[in-house]
């Protein structure tokens, strides 16, 4: 009889918790989004990293509110992880069939998005007119098989920073070509300075270092070489660009980092490094003293990127800050007013974009402002040394694997004394067997 | 015909006992099946399929083909020695440590208190705010380790403790050993402690110089608890992540890659769960191997 009873209680017990667990879960998170379709608003939700970023959080709320503000029946409500999960969470929920509406995204992540089918077309959305007007480059990296997966909320992609006062005191001039980066190193190494920085000594990213491959002529991957059935890596320029590497690294030219290296551009241990503009907030508050407000557009200027021979023009890969919407929104065409606002608007350029340090992304406003905010060094030197020669990224599915393989031979090539041709030639089979 | 329904008040003691016992035990076994057991079957299907991160609707049966892939790749080879090297040093380094430090701190008083509370901060601390502090001691760009041996003259140039290949692996090493000491040496510690005094001091009437007394009574003493803690630490070494990812994500030239770092490279960067899974079944395999080989050797030599 007692077991019996204790049965009973148990039964109760288990009862009791189930229900509470299926009310709690039933109530808890649709609450808000009841509330807002209650007072008639449209939800749309917003996943944006940089709003999880202390720098960056007010930029982007201050252009949500005003956005707000300007709609009163949409009700934006913004979620954010670093910037670094925030690629495999957006993976990870995409292949559950769940997303928010509207994400920034980074680098490759339209591409992967998009390619697995969680990305809405926005060639559907987008006015021609609006398109026309952005950087085509930009577009065409995050178009695949004619869908236009994502459009640059800030034009990202890298320049090469220059520390012209360094290189005078040094008695050097900016380099065009690559000798003149070395003849520049020896010289500055004589001071204890670096000669150069490359952002993948630890990591795997391929498209933070494309652009030293594409400016010795070596063009890994790119659309001719794998319709050919190539790698488009093993060259005659790749031999000549890891020797160069190599004597780089003779003379401990490399900016050592693994973590950030624009410490070293900020502290003047090294006089260039490939960047976006990024760097124009985040070196203002990290070396306040040296670049501080209107001081850092007095050190740093943005200079074409180096080339094998004087002459000629240099290649830059696009890496861009973009918005993207879920194919799955059930709000698209609201979240597209919202992402044009974001990407295009006067307000954003002036509150958000001008923030970031970045180029806004439709031209006719990016020309607005060559008078003003970007009438100095930094921002006529992305428009005028760096974008006119932004390429289309050629991301494949297998991006990720041929990255590791192409910046593991990078680093062998830097980092060990084993042989130039060995480190090609296990890289290139690499990539064949990846690839093919 | 109607099947009368079976009332609990008809059973008889002993039946009503059984069910009462399946009853309660049935929530337990409901948790351990959908958290251990179902995610486990599923890694194992997994590792057969072609499985992509970003096409989870679409996972055609491959056999072996995520073996055959995971034996030709020289990131595996190289995973599985930096694993097993790594697991090996750090876990015995961190023993012979611990084990130190308990037989110093072993004597009652509070200052041994003290200092032993002091010793458990690293591993208390979040491995990840453990790396941060150990990234920012070893920097090459003014970190204090470098400072301190340029100005006692023992280097000229700084190391490059995370950032070259030839030295991240003692990096690391050094950095999981600091976090894994103080977890041996609590538990050494305590199986101290169950060391009756009246042994020792019956070996020290007998003429037991201190290494005799270490060797003969105290170590065998704690041979249960080197056991458990050891292979609780090749287990755990095995799949630590938190730290190595901080410090170098498995770089440079992955030297410093682990299997869980190789692990999360191919499943989120590459977005290839397929072959995750296969390498997650070959790493189970070796861990009970390794798990069994080790226990039965113990076993056999008490």
């Amino acid at each position: 009889m007692v077991h019996y009873v204790a049965f009973r209680k148990c039964l109760a017990v288990l009862c009791g918790l189930a229900l509470t667990a299926t009310v709690l879960w039933a109530s808890g998170d649709e609450e808000g989004g009841d509330a807002a379709a209650s007072a008639g608003k449209t939800v749309i939700r917003f996943d944006s990293w940089m709003w999880g970023e202390s720098d960056f959080k007010a930029p982007v709320q201050s252009v949500v509110d005003e956005y707000m503000r300007l709609n009163p029946t949409i009700d934006v409500r913004m979620e954010a992880s670093g910037w670094a999960e925030t690629r495999n969470k957006l993976m990870t929920r995409a292949a559950a069939g769940d997303s928010v509406d509207v994400m920034m995204l980074d680098s490759d992540w339209p591409y992967q998005l998009g390619i697995a089918g969680a990305l809405a077309d926005l060639n559907q959305l987008a006015p021609q007119d609006y398109l026309a007007d952005n950087y085509q480059a930009s577009l065409q990296t995050n178009t695949v098989d004619g869908k236009l997966f994502a459009v640059p909320n800030a034009v990202n992609s890298h320049g090469w920073w220059t520390n012209r006062g360094l290189l005078e005191r040094n008695g050097l001039t900016v380099p065009v070509t690559w000798d003149d980066v070395y003849a520049n190193a020896v010289k500055l190494k004589e001071n204890d300075i670096y000669g150069m920085h490359n952002w993948q000594m630890c990591g795997d990213n391929l498209g933070m270092v494309l652009w030293s491959y594409w400016n010795f002529g070596v063009f890994p991957m790119s659309p001719e070489a794998l319709a050919n059935e190539e790698t488009g890596f093993d060259s005659p320029e790749l031999h000549a660009m890891y020797g160069f590497m190599r004597k780089m690294a003779e003379i401990d030219a490399f900016a050592a980092t693994c973590g950030d290296g624009r410490q070293a551009l900020y502290f003047e241990e090294v006089p260039y490094l490939t960047d976006s503009g990024n760097t124009l907030p985040l070196g203002r508050n990290t070396n306040p003293d040296l670049l501080g407000g209107d001081k850092i557009f007095d050190v740093f200027s943005v200079e074409r990127f180096p080339v094998v021979e004087a002459g000629m023009d240099p290649v830059i890969p696009v890496i861009d800050h973009t918005l993207a919407i879920w194919a799955g929104s059930q709000v698209k065409e609201e979240s597209w007013a919202l992402v044009q606002y974001f990407a295009g608007s006067e307000y954003a350029a002036e509150n958000y974009v001008k923030m970031t340090g970045s180029i806004v992304p439709p031209q006719t406003l990016a020309q607005k402002r060559l008078d003003n905010e970007y009438d100095n060094d930094i921002h006529r030197g992305f428009l005028e040394n760096s974008y006119p020669f932004l390429q289309v990224m050629p991301y494949n599915p297998n991006w990720h694997a041929t990255g590791k393989l192409i910046i593991d031979s990078w680093q062998a090539s830097v980092l060990t004394d084993e042989p130039i041709e060995d480190i090609i030639e296990t890289a290139e089979k690499g990539l064949q067997s990846v690839l093919f | 015909m109607v099947t009368p329904a079976i009332k609990f008040t008809n059973l008889s003691l002993e039946q009503r006992r059984k069910w009462f016992g399946l009853f309660i035990s049935l929530p337990a076994v409901v948790t351990i099946f959908s958290t251990i057991f179902y995610p486990l079957m599923l890694g194992i299907v997994s590792s057969f399929q072609q499985v992509r991160l970003t096409q989870l609707s679409d996972t055609p049966w491959i056999g072996f083909d995520n073996y055959v892939k995971l034996f030709n790749d020289r990131y595996f080879w190289n995973a599985l020695k930096n694993t097993a090297i790594f697991t090996t040093v750090w876990t015995f380094g961190a023993a012979l440590i611990g084990l130190l430090a308990a037989v110093l701190l072993n004597r009652e008083n509070r200052s041994n208190r003290f200092i032993a509370g002091m010793l458990l901060i690293p591993w208390i601390l979040p491995p990840v705010a453990v790396a941060f502090i150990f990234r920012t001691m070893a920097s090459s760009r003014n970190g204090i380790i470098n400072e301190v041996l340029m100005n006692f003259g023992l280097i000229s140039k700084a190391l490059k403790f995370f950032e070259s290949p030839d030295m991240v692996g003692a990096s690391v090493i050094g950095a999981t050993m600091w976090i894994a000491f103080p977890f041996f040496m609590a538990m050494l510690l305590a199986g101290l402690k169950t060391i009756p005094q009246d042994i020792i001091e019956a070996s020290t009437i007998d003429g037991a110089n201190a290494w005799q007394r270490f060797l003969f009574i105290t170590l065998p003493s704690l041979k249960g608890v080197i056991v458990i803690s050891t292979t609780l630490s090749v287990v755990w070494g095995f799949n630590f992540f938190d730290l190595i990812y901080t410090v170098s994500k498995g770089g440079p030239l992955s030297r410093s890659e682990t299997f869980v770092i190789l692990a999360q490279r191919m499943a989120f960067d590459q977005a290839d769960v397929g072959y995750t899974a296969a390498l997650g079944v070959v790493w189970l395999m070796l861990l009970l191997v390794a798990s069994y080989t080790y226990l039965r050797q113990m076993k056999v030599m008490s």
